[in-house]
């Protein structure tokens, strides 16, 4: 585990379920973006989500990570409820046990690359030095020696993610979640990409939730939904 | 690197401000109408020019010394992008600058005595100042936000409290305003000081000429306040970021 200086909930290892998600309805408007969805991941676990778009994926990572609460239905981590929790408990939760993985990225343009990848452990209060240690460390792993001090401008579309993957597991999350990360990139570059989210994720014993809308990315994962229409439709199947 | 050749920009600065001061020492021996009205005028532009150099400075005084993410992004974004704060906030330096020029005159104006009894024309004054620099400081932290809302938005969805997002704000859009309007008040002062000269009366010194800037950077601290709702309303994820809804 990462160092953190915030004092991190000592909540014991997983013993039943990580997160799990039970009736969750979202709806914007008039349109049910999450249709009554259930949805359990197990500590470690590789959870593809495949669907077309505007079938509710985002959605179901928003409320699943605690960036929305859902309009019904409830969500725990480890047990405990955390889609009734105020937006600076939510954030709280999602500073120490979520990492996240963004469509296109979503580095900051002006940081360097390390700088970029210790910013979740500099939120979370660790020091300058420990965290920008820690970032060089992370992206070492991620085989991205040498590009420290580069910023986003000047890295390749695969090296960006690689980067927004260390900064997602800098922190040693319990999950993390990805939102279409091969969403910008070549075929090839994708699969790469996905292929490095997992070994990270397998190498940190991290969960990790990924969305998409191509079936062979979604194959790599170890187990793999479908959602349609904002209901899981395709059933949990072990690939 | 400091971006624009920041020594000619000083050096214009430096010209400018040693030709209003020899026209100031050497008004009440000689003519030098020309020298006073133009010295001033580009003595402001001076200070137009040097403002990037000014937020680039301190951009790499936050990048050496900082400790938490909220230095570190201003300071970095102030360093990169000097220009972005003077392009919204000069206006609001305007008012000020001019602000000061009126405080400095009206005592003249009444007997020195007079003042600053004359409400009237300081709170016509006031409302001058206020009102377009609160305009402007709004809209510069509303560009800084607006700029930058889906990478605000990724760091709002990761956990970033919006307290350290506002402290960013406020480092790169308000400090560099701050300084920016009190220099410029500074200046005015100067100014109203030369003009009154040139009119053969002297300046009375006091502390309501700093009330344009006092103003001023009142209404920029209240417009940093007033991006809270903003922040929180783009880690809400009700607005399509940081990735629209699927």
């Amino acid at each position: 585990m990462s160092p953190a200086a915030e004092p991190l909930a000592s909540l014991p290892p997983p013993t039943g379920p990580l997160l799990t998600g039970r009736g969750l309805f979202k709806r914007y408007g008039r349109q049910h973006a999450l249709a009554g969805v259930d949805i359990t991941v197990k500590a470690g676990e590789a959870l593809g989500i495949v669907g077309p778009h505007g079938a509710g994926k985002t959605t179901l990572l928003h409320v699943l990570a605690a960036i929305q609460p859902p309009d019904s239905g409830e969500v725990a981590l480890q047990g405990h409820r955390i889609d009734r929790l105020g937006a600076a408990e939510r954030g709280k939760v999602r500073r120490r046990s979520f990492g996240f993985v963004f469509a296109r990225g979503k580095l900051v343009d002006e940081l360097t690359t390390e700088e970029n990848v210790a910013l979740p452990l500099l939120v979370s209060g660790v020091g300058r030095c420990r965290a920008l240690a820690e970032a060089r460390t992370r992206l070492e792993r991620l085989d991205l020696n040498g590009l420290e001090n580069r910023r986003p401008r000047e890295l390749s579309a695969g090296q960006a993610l690689r980067v927004t993957l260390a900064r997602a597991f800098v922190h040693g999350p319990r999950i993390v979640f990805a939102d279409e990360p091969a969403d910008a990139l070549d075929v090839r570059t994708g699969e790469e990409t996905v292929s490095t989210l997992l070994r990270a994720a397998r190498e940190d014993e991290s969960a990790v939730i990924i969305t998409t809308r191509d079936r062979d990315l979604v194959a790599r994962t170890g187990t793999t939904m479908e959602i349609r229409e904002g209901l899981i439709t395709g059933g949990v199947m072990a690939a | 690197m400091i971006p624009v050749a920041p020594v000619w920009r000083v050096a214009v600065l430096m010209g400018m401000a040693a030709l209003s001061g020899y026209g100031l020492l050497t008004t009440a021996d000689s003519d030098n109408t020309g020298v006073l009205l133009f010295a001033p005028a580009l003595t402001t532009l001076s200070v137009w020019l040097t403002g990037p150099w000014i937020a680039a400075t301190l951009g790499r005084l936050l990048i050496g010394r900082w400790h938490g993410p909220a230095a570190l992004l201003a300071g970095r974004r102030l360093y990169e992008n000097p220009d972005a704060p003077r392009r919204t906030s000069c206006d609001a330096v305007l008012a000020v600058f001019l602000g000061s020029v009126g405080m400095t005159l009206l005592p003249a104006c009444h007997g020195p005595g007079h003042f600053p009894g004359e409400w009237t024309e300081t709170v016509i004054i006031g409302v001058l100042v206020t009102a377009p620099a609160g305009w402007c400081a709004v809209a510069t932290v509303m560009t800084s936000v607006f700029d930058r809302r889906h990478v605000f938005g990724a760091l709002l969805a990761a956990g970033t409290p919006v307290r350290v997002l506002r402290r960013v704000v406020s480092m790169e859009v308000t400090v560099p305003a701050l300084i920016a309007m009190w220099g410029a008040g500074g200046g005015g002062v100067v100014i109203g000081a030369v003009v009154l000269r040139l009119l053969g009366a002297e300046a009375v010194f006091g502390g309501w000429m700093a009330a344009p800037a006092f103003l001023g950077s009142g209404a920029a601290v209240v417009a940093t306040a007033a991006c809270t709702p903003t922040l929180r309303r783009i880690g809400s994820g009700t607005q399509s970021w940081p990735y629209g809804h699927q």
